[in-house]
């Protein structure tokens, strides 16, 4: 059988200057790449601007890539500069109000119209709250909780070091709670 | 888990992101021409490098050279110097010493006899660097993984500079009498060590090597004939001088 090289080899072949390794690998991190970027500046076109930017700074860069470390979350970081630097000279506060999905996902025949209702209320009270939050504190918790980063990856979406991510989760975490008013035991 | 975690895990497939554009196939078509490195590149990349790291030990800071310091060449493949401070740069910990290799393969490729200071026992790991003319087996006493507890590498002479070490603050560097021969011994809390490694997934055939460094411990050097001994380990200049006095055939 086979299957699809191992990263990476492809990450070799890409460091070699093969562009089709090269877009393999883009294609494997490019959702997760934009929605990191949406994440930190706030909307699709800045976020997909971002993204094609870091993509090629990333291939610049390749050769620098220490061959064997895990491809992720080098690109994410790459994304996530990239993205900082244009929030800061778009100057403006990103703007994440998400709204409930229009339909919320049923499937649960246990569950009542009413029930759901107020599941969507307490989501869009959630994502109100989110959107209240400081960028940096609203990135950590999108990044951690809605596109699932590793620490590492979080770490670089924040531009922190590891260590000081859960500093980071934890304390945007606190405020969230205060916006809510929700008291954890 | 707490509540504001559950809530957040519930409404995460909720959270409406834009749907992801054509990326790879846009940034592909954006992406810059780039020749695949020749062997004359990767030669010519190789000298600068190396140019560069004797410039960086060289001219860090001219005004700081203690003037009696500067201990150039005294012991073939290794180049020392005094500085006010170590040039900053990227430490490797462990460092680079080469492939793994059986001490019996070792012994029968280094084409000199393979000689250890007595008592140490079998060496726990050896390895071989065989990148760079003068070869170097580098055998592995205790420790972990990470710090080794004795370090014992010998070279052929001939070759080029294998190690540029960066003596600062109490560290100190003198020469030294093995037996009738001279040797060199680098005392202090830390000396910086350049070498050349290639990247961490490749061999000698990786096209990305690179100057790393480490910090060393106390490190007696001595030639004898055409091959160049070097012992690190935590011990004193006595005990060193003792282990490289016992040297014997393997």
């Amino acid at each position: 059988m086979v299957g699809r090289p191992p990263e990476t080899e492809i990450v070799i072949r890409a460091k070699r200057g093969d562009a089709d390794a090269y877009e393999a690998l883009l294609r494997m991190h490019e959702h997760i790449a934009f929605r990191t970027a949406y994440a930190i500046v706030g909307s699709a076109a800045d976020a997909e601007e971002v993204t094609q930017e870091a993509f090629v700074k990333a291939y610049n860069a390749l050769p620098r890539f220490r061959t064997g470390s895990p491809f992720r979350p080098w690109l994410l970081r790459i994304v996530a500069n990239e993205a900082r630097n244009r929030r800061r000279t778009l100057g403006r506060r990103a703007h994440l109000l998400s709204r409930a999905a229009d339909e919320a996902a049923s499937g649960d025949p246990a569950r009542s119209p009413e029930a759901e209702l107020v599941d969507a209320e307490r989501r869009d009270e959630l994502f109100a709250a989110l959107a209240r939050l400081k960028d940096d504190e609203r990135t950590a918790i999108v990044a951690r909780y809605f596109i699932g980063l590793s620490d590492e990856e979080t770490a670089a979406a924040l531009g922190v070091r590891r260590g000081a991510v859960k500093m980071r989760v934890h304390r945007a975490l606190e405020h969230l709670r205060q916006e809510l008013g929700v008291v954890d035991a | 888990m707490r509540e504001l975690e559950q809530r957040l895990e519930a409404a995460a497939p909720y959270y409406e992101f834009p749907a992801t554009p054509e990326l790879a196939g846009v940034a592909r078509a954006r992406l810059p021409e780039r020749r695949p490195r020749s062997r004359t590149r990767l030669a010519l990349a190789f000298a600068v490098a190396l140019a560069l790291v004797a410039g960086a030990v060289l001219a860090l800071s001219p005004g700081a050279r203690s003037g009696v310091a500067d201990l150039l060449d005294r012991v073939p493949g290794i180049h020392i110097e005094r500085q006010l401070s170590l040039p900053v740069t990227r430490f490797n910990d462990p460092p680079y010493y080469g492939t793994p290799i059986d001490l019996e393969e070792a012994r029968a490729r280094f084409g000199r006899p393979l000689r250890f200071p007595a008592h140490l026992g079998k060496p726990d790991r050896v390895y071989v660097r065989e990148d760079r003319p003068g070869q170097m087996i580098t055998a592995i006493f205790g420790g972990d993984e990470r710090r080794a507890k004795l370090v014992f590498s010998q070279w052929k002479t001939g070759g080029p500079t294998l190690f540029y070490k960066v003596i600062v603050g109490n560290s100190t560097a003198e020469f030294t009498n093995v037996g009738s021969n001279i040797g060199i011994w680098i005392h202090g809390y830390e000396h910086g060590v350049w070498y050349f490694a290639p990247g961490s997934a490749g061999g000698p055939h990786d096209e990305h090597w690179r100057a790393e460094g480490y910090l060393a411990g106390n490190v007696l050097a001595w030639r004898v004939g055409d091959v160049v001994f070097r012992l690190e380990a935590d011990v004193t200049k006595e005990r060193a001088l003792e282990l490289a006095r016992s040297l014997g055939e393997s």
